[in-house]
């Protein structure tokens, strides 16, 4: 069984809204990324940059798609009279694709959504939307964050998808104010809309975990708000939880690893990344894969093909009053005295 | 060269100087101040005739003059060659600290000539209600213009522009010969700002902006912010050290040893990948090793920081 994680990398599981949440001792953007670098190769990719450069991100995203960005990065405040016009394109010389590059500030999330859906409305179709933060809309307004997800899944078809990155970890708007702790949580409410929730956490904290776990202690851990074993370019672990349409929920970890800093992510079993398998998970696994029972057994309890074939054209005597309504059908024998008269009929009760 | 066992430890592209573009980002918390790392790059950036940018929100010029002393470098001689830029951001950063006008005036009138020794603290600059930094009137008279003084608005957006005014004019009168001079911008610190009043969502902008600038004009960006765990309860402190940590390049986090204090070690350091750093390995600009994950620790000295690795303290070995 393939892990779950390849399978949505591979466009596999459809997800119309995958929602990639980290934190700083772990960072999802290069799992997003490479999310994105799997769409479909007739998907325009619409990047919006509130966290990173689009000059950095760019790159980053591989494949020929053509590419729109819409960089809130460069002036979020507003601070910056753009002397450039809001809409600039750019010819990518190696996959002969026109950019365009709309600037934004995120000052006004009202007006921006306004921006990204009129953009999305002119693709219609055929597209993945990637927000490389959505912290940054969400300590500008949360009604208003969500307002814009909600917008953007309205246009959403078959074809076309949402790609977030958000952090747990940053307080959003409604933290600031003083009665925070009676408003939901943003991250649980994104969680509801989400169609696939990817939640990253480092190998390293993991490992920890197993260690603890295995001698039964738990380590201390000094403050801090990054650790060294942070963001290692090497591994990352993922716990996956997908919808799908069907209703049902899958609920897996699964790890990535990569060979070199710039090299290809391969998902892989967690435990390969981690370290051994606790025993308790070790027996479950077991079971489940167990043998079948009628195999040991110094008789012989399968059926041959004839006896298959006799059992399955045997009809039973009472099938019919399985699935009857609650009539009564009574059949007489030969020895029973059937009278149809009313046994009771000269009682003058 | 700033604290030479440092050296070793930061990133080696443009050693001594950092690599331009980026933003390295200091915390540190009341029991260890990460101040000396500061000083590290001033004398760094001062010995290598590049341009500093020094924003004293926490801390006046005398105090950086005297500890650039121990360390080798003269902030007035630097100050005059245009090399350094000393922005007093303390005095007259809050409103209650606004300038009083009748005294301004008499300072204006023409003094008889008086040497002022460059160490000694300058007489405030003539500022105007708003957010605009002028130069003392008398600046015919005295040998060297008194530091820019940040004065109180509002709108953290007035800070930026005034700080932009300030990196252009230094960058532009150091424009000598084919290559740019590299620039550093160091911010001491942003938690004041925080505690002026600005909302944290504005000093994170200010951060970026200011990112976005220096990277304009050759240079690197470095903030100093506290990152205490006490503090870590109050939504915007914390918000403003993880905004931080997530827009940093580089991020180095002074802190208190777990066990307590100590007469040889004097707190850790730590070297830590943010997700920037992250996503610049991944993109190849900063190779596998180059900048390794780790905590050392530290003494601090009269004229010197001892940068050790952990179980390495002279005072063990």
């Amino acid at each position: 069984m393939a892990p779950i994680l390849e399978k949505i990398m591979a466009g596999k599981e459809a997800s119309p809204f995958i929602l990639v949440k980290d934190t700083l001792e772990q960072s999802g953007q290069v799992l997003g990324l490479e999310l994105l670098s799997n769409s479909p190769s007739n998907h325009a990719i619409i990047l919006v940059c509130a966290e990173t450069a689009p000059d950095r991100l760019l790159p980053l995203v591989k494949g020929n798609h053509k590419k729109a960005i819409v960089d809130c990065y460069s002036n979020p405040l507003g601070w910056v009279k753009d002397t450039t016009s809001t809409i600039t394109s750019n010819r990518d010389a190696a996959s002969e694709n026109t950019t365009i590059t709309i600037s934004l500030t995120l000052r006004n999330i009202r007006k921006a959504t306004k921006v990204i859906t009129d953009l999305i409305t002119t693709q219609r179709s055929n597209f993945t939307i990637y927000f490389d933060s959505l912290s940054q809309f969400l300590i500008a307004s949360v009604p208003d964050t969500f307002n814009l997800l909600r917008s953007i899944t309205a246009l959403l078809t078959d074809t076309s998808r949402i790609i977030a990155i958000h952090h747990e970890d940053i307080p959003d708007a409604d933290s600031f104010l003083s009665d925070s702790s009676s408003k939901p949580q943003a991250s649980n409410s994104l969680a509801h809309i989400a169609t696939t929730l990817i939640t990253l956490k480092s190998s390293e904290a993991l490992r920890q975990d197993q260690e603890d776990f295995k001698k039964g202690t738990v380590t201390a851990k000094e403050f801090a708000y990054l650790t060294v074993h942070g963001n290692a370019w090497d591994s990352a672990v993922c716990e996956i939880e997908h919808k799908r349409k069907s209703g049902k929920v899958a609920k897996e970890t699964n790890a990535y690893h990569q060979g070199t800093p710039t090299g290809n992510l391969a998902v892989v079993n967690v435990w390969d990344v981690v370290g051994d398998m606790p025993d308790i998970d070790k027996m479950d696994l077991e079971e489940s894969q167990t043998a079948d029972p009628a195999a040991n057994l110094s008789f012989n309890l399968n059926l041959t093909e004839e006896q298959r074939k006799a059992k399955n054209d045997t009809v039973l005597p009472y099938l019919k009053t399985q699935e009857s309504t609650g009539a009564i059908y009574y059949e007489p024998d030969a020895a029973d005295d059937f009278d149809d008269d009313d046994p009771d009929d000269d009682l003058t009760i | 060269m700033g604290y030479a066992s440092l050296e070793s430890h930061l990133p080696s592209s443009h050693a001594p100087l950092l690599p331009p573009g980026t933003f390295l980002s200091i915390s540190d918390t009341q029991a260890s101040d990460g101040n000396f790392l500061l000083h590290h790059f001033v004398s760094n950036y001062i010995k290598a005739d590049q341009n500093v940018v020094l924003v004293g929100l926490a801390g006046i010029l005398v105090h950086y003059t005297m500890v650039g002393r121990k360390l080798g470098v003269n902030l007035a001689t630097a100050r005059t060659k245009g090399n350094f830029q000393f922005v007093d951001g303390l005095t007259q950063l809050t409103d209650y600290a606004a300038p009083n006008k009748e005294y301004l005036a008499k300072l204006a009138e023409p003094k008889p000539a008086t040497t002022t020794s460059t160490a000694t603290p300058s007489p405030p600059t003539t500022t105007t209600t708003g957010a605009r930094i002028t130069r003392p009137a008398a600046a015919a008279a005295t040998p060297l213009a008194p530091p820019k003084v940040l004065s109180y608005s509002p709108k953290l957006v007035e800070l930026y522009r005034a700080l932009e005014g300030i990196i252009q004019e230094t960058a532009s009168k150091t424009k000598t010969g084919p290559s740019e001079k590299q620039l550093v911008l160091i911010l001491d610190d942003l938690s004041v700002l925080l505690n002026c009043g600005w909302p944290c969502r504005d000093v994170l902008a200010l951060v970026r902006y200011l990112k976005l600038l220096v990277a304009k004009f050759n240079g690197t960006l470095i903030t100093l912010v506290h990152a205490d765990g006490l503090m870590a309860e109050e939504v915007s402190q914390d918000g403003l050290v993880k905004g931080v940590f997530y827009e940093a390049d580089y991020i180095i986090d002074v802190r208190g040893l777990d066990s307590g204090g100590s007469r040889d070690v004097h707190g850790q350091l730590s070297l830590l990948h943010g997700p920037g750093y992250l996503l610049r390995q991944r993109s190849g600009q900063v190779r596998e090793n180059e900048w390794p994950a780790l905590t050392l620790h530290y003494k601090i000295l009269d004229n010197n920081v001892e940068v050790f690795a952990k179980g390495y303290s002279s005072g063990v070995l």
